[in-house]
């Protein structure tokens, strides 16, 4: 057994194999330690546990702002926190995400932690994003917001194939593959002239060809009925430890429409849902694209959503 | 189940796991369970389209052997070959000639009212079809000899690396493996597979994957808005991505049988560095080549009755070549481009084309003429139709303005083609296939290295399927 063994240690190919797995580990270490640094998304990533430790002390009013970058770009804190004095918010908006990235997220962040207590969490969605057909990333949720106990459900955490555990085990071991769309967009930003110009042109021209931003992939011929069970299970979880649940629906260029069933879980299941797609004073100068305000546009819909927060929280106590 | 899957993969452990603790016959069986999952995998009812046409020709098989009477032989041998190309011609065929039936009764004032089916083509049919009748027809001529069962067979015909896309494996090479009962991986065997499946998952991956777009997008613009330059660069990102799509898959279907301690042939030998058409042939998809020139080329009489039916025959070989990909104008179109190339280079002097040229720079511009005409039959099998493909090269008279989209998609084609064309230029300067193999351990290292690197970080943004599942 042990001269078995020794012979295949020494193989050439077995150290070429050895070769590429330390090298593969090497690059992945170097990796976790300069992360934070390769952009500024990853940064707000690093910073979400201090920053939800921070703002949801059991001891004082807390609420927290979730939502990806139509919230990051539309809401801000500090407006909000100036119109609710006394209430620590914290504001988390990671880039590109959605149900299944908020539900890890609020799960091991805000439910789990037993020093962690928020008052209310703010929603901020748009389309579908809340339901159950939201688009899913496995390598995002195995690499930054999800943990392999997860994996005891899969379809808990929007999992449907063995590709899609499979991507996510891989961007849970190896930090190259879950930062890999940073890594190619930081790499293709210095060397590919016109990069993100035309990327974002091929992003449009999907989306203008029936893809709507946030929705899985599906046969474009059939119809795609929305459905919020995983959403209403989560904001079971939150009631359950004292947390009232507002969802925002944020305003974009072009008009969608809120899903009946998302209004029907607002009468089931406490659930308040505050309409801001359409707020006065908001035109289309205030867009730096289809869908993200400026800042003066964020500034017009920070003060919108603080009066109706602070008339719904008024309403609750 | 594609090969850059996590699916495969998972399945290929599994299979690997229990094949090398089974004997012999067991691993036949494995690999014929394994055969049909993976191929059930894409659409299970067609499963029973890949087992009636293992039966008739295993039973063909079986018969020729054993019948002496002429007739019967031939009434066996046509049972087989029209079994499979009705498959063929009803499943990939049948709604091309309704279509064009349709039109041409039409433009003669009838209104025609033909039946018209929405059938999905069963993936991989060109490939197994022409893998089954190339069994019978090798045993009726006495080439081969039959299976000695039903099971090793249905094996030889489901063998799932190459089920869906290839290599086409002739049964004088593959079946005798699946007989051998001395089946073994060694170190060197191992060593190879790696290479095989690193390189075949690089080149789909990070090459044929990431070109795709790029392509796409220059071949989904109207031909008058494109410039010469961004033409040409959309006509070279398809050169590459159909390359590292279609090699890459046969790369990979090499390495992972080697590693079941299979050899598949070689599908792909560098063969855009070759200097003539005939060249192109002898590197390019080149179990489909072989297929065509000895089940279609030779009996039509090869070049055996003089120039002009040399011609004819090479002109219907290369035009049913470019029907064998698609029921399309434009691969019909493709296969005659090439068979007209094939007879002007004849005519030409092909033979002094094909031995070294005399000074190095010569053999250079030759490869670049070589590759360009290539480029012009990728036009014609690329596009929709034919008057788009001959207004794609009309746009070569718009002017070779450096637009910012060309400095876009030129930059990305570079990073994506270039290093490949580098490796395989010394590969085909040293005419070593396996060049990594002879290197030092470290510069294997870093060959691997890079490869994974390109992989991990840089696969496209959209997962493609393998082009040639469609032919």
């Amino acid at each position: 057994m042990i001269s078995r063994l020794g012979a295949l240690l020494r193989a050439t190919e077995t150290r070429v194999v050895f070769a590429l797995l330390a090298a593969i580990a090497l690059v992945d270490i170097g990796l976790r330690l300069v992360e934070s640094r390769l952009s500024g998304n990853l940064a707000h990533i690093a910073e979400i546990p201090g920053l939800i430790e921070a703002a949801g002390r059991p001891e004082s009013h807390s609420l927290l702002l979730l939502g990806n970058s139509l919230t990051h770009n539309g809401v801000s804190a500090s407006v909000i926190g100036g119109v609710l004095p006394g209430v620590s918010v914290a504001k988390v908006t990671p880039d590109g995400t959605g149900l299944w990235d908020w539900q890890c997220l609020l799960d091991h962040q805000v439910i789990e932690r037993r020093e962690v207590q928020f008052d209310t969490v703010v929603i901020g969605f748009a389309w579908h994003l809340l339901s159950d057909q939201a688009r899913n990333d496995p390598s995002r949720l195995g690499g930054l917001y999800c943990r392999m106990s997860d994996l005891a459900n899969p379809r808990t955490i929007g999992l449907e194939t063995g590709g899609d555990i499979g991507e996510f085990v891989t961007a849970a071991v190896l930090r190259t593959y879950a930062l890999r769309d940073t890594l190619r967009n930081r790499f293709f930003q210095r060397l590919v002239p016109g990069y993100e110009t035309f990327t974002q042109a091929g992003n449009s021209a999907r989306a203008g060809a029936g893809e709507q931003p946030g929705d899985a992939a599906h046969d474009p011929g059939e119809p795609v009925v929305h459905s919020y069970r995983t959403f209403a299970g989560l904001v079971d979880r939150l009631r359950s430890k004292g947390t009232q649940v507002i969802v925002v629906a944020m305003p974009v260029q072009a008009a969608y429409e809120i899903d009946p069933e998302l209004r029907e879980l607002a009468t089931t299941h406490s659930l308040t849902v505050i309409d801001l797609r359409k707020v006065e004073g908001l035109n289309g100068s205030h867009y730096v694209d289809e869908m993200h305000l400026n800042r003066a546009g964020q500034q017009i819909l920070s003060k919108a959503l603080a009066a109706d927060l602070r008339a719904e929280l008024a309403s609750a106590t | 189940m594609i090969f850059n899957s996590f699916t495969f993969w998972a399945f290929f452990a599994g299979v690997l796991a229990l094949y090398w603790r089974l004997p012999h016959r067991g691993q036949n069986y494995l690999l014929l369970i394994a055969g049909y999952i993976f191929y059930g995998f894409w659409d299970w009812r067609y499963l029973g389209l890949l087992a009636f046409s293992t039966v008739v020709d295993y039973y063909v098989g079986y018969l020729l052997v054993r019948v002496d009477d002429a007739r019967r032989r031939k009434l066996l041998i046509t049972t087989s070959v029209a079994v499979n190309l009705t498959f063929l011609g009803f499943f990939k065929y049948f709604g091309f000639f309704v279509h064009e039936m349709a039109a041409l009764l039409t433009s003669l004032g009838f209104e025609p009212h033909l039946p018209v089916l929405h059938i999905v083509l069963p993936v991989g049919i060109s490939f197994y079809t022409f893998q089954s009748m190339a069994y019978t027809l090798d045993i009726y001529r006495g080439k081969a000899q039959p299976a000695r069962n039903l099971p090793e067979f249905a094996t030889y015909v489901a063998y799932f690396p190459p089920l869906v896309a290839g290599p086409i494996e002739r049964a004088t090479h593959l079946l005798p493996q699946i007989q051998n009962p001395r089946r073994r991986l060694s170190q060197g065997d191992f060593a190879e597979g790696l290479y095989h499946i690193l390189i075949g998952l690089a080149k789909k991956v990070f090459i044929a994957d990431n070109l795709a777009p790029i392509a796409n997008r220059i071949f989904d613009m109207p031909a008058a808005d494109l410039t010469a330059t961004e033409m040409l660069i959309g006509v070279y990102a398809f050169a590459f991505q159909i390359y590292g799509d279609f090699s890459g898959y046969s790369s990979i279907a090499q390495g992972v049988s080697k590693w079941l301690g299979i050899d598949l042939s070689y599908n792909f030998r560098m063969p855009y560095f070759s200097r003539s058409p005939s060249e192109f042939w002898q590197r390019w998809h080149i179990s489909l080549s072989q297929w065509l020139r000895d089940y279609l080329y030779i009996p039509l009489g090869g070049n055996r009755r003089g120039p002009t039916r040399t011609h004819i025959n090479l002109l219907l070989t290369m035009l049913l070549g470019g029907l064998w990909h698609g029921a399309n104008w434009t691969f019909i179109a493709w296969g005659a481009w090439h068979g007209l190339l094939l007879i002007a280079y004849r005519m030409a002097g092909a033979e002094s084309v094909e031995k070294p040229a005399r000074h190095p720079a010569m053999s250079v511009l030759q490869a670049v003429a070589m590759f360009h005409f290539v480029c012009v039959g990728w036009i014609f099998f690329r596009a929709e139709t034919l008057s788009q493909a001959f207004g794609l090269i009309g746009a070569l008279g718009h002017g070779f303005a450096l637009t910012d989209f060309a400095s876009y998609a030129g930059s990305l084609l570079l990073f994506f083609a270039a290093p490949l064309l580098v490796y395989e230029w010394f590969a085909y300067r040293r005419n070593e296939m396996l060049l990594a193999l002879s290197r030092p351990v470290w510069q294997r290292v870093a060959l691997y290295g890079y490869f994974i690197a390109m992989v991990v970080v840089f696969p496209p943004l959209t997962q493609q399927v393998f082009i040639y599942f469609q032919f």
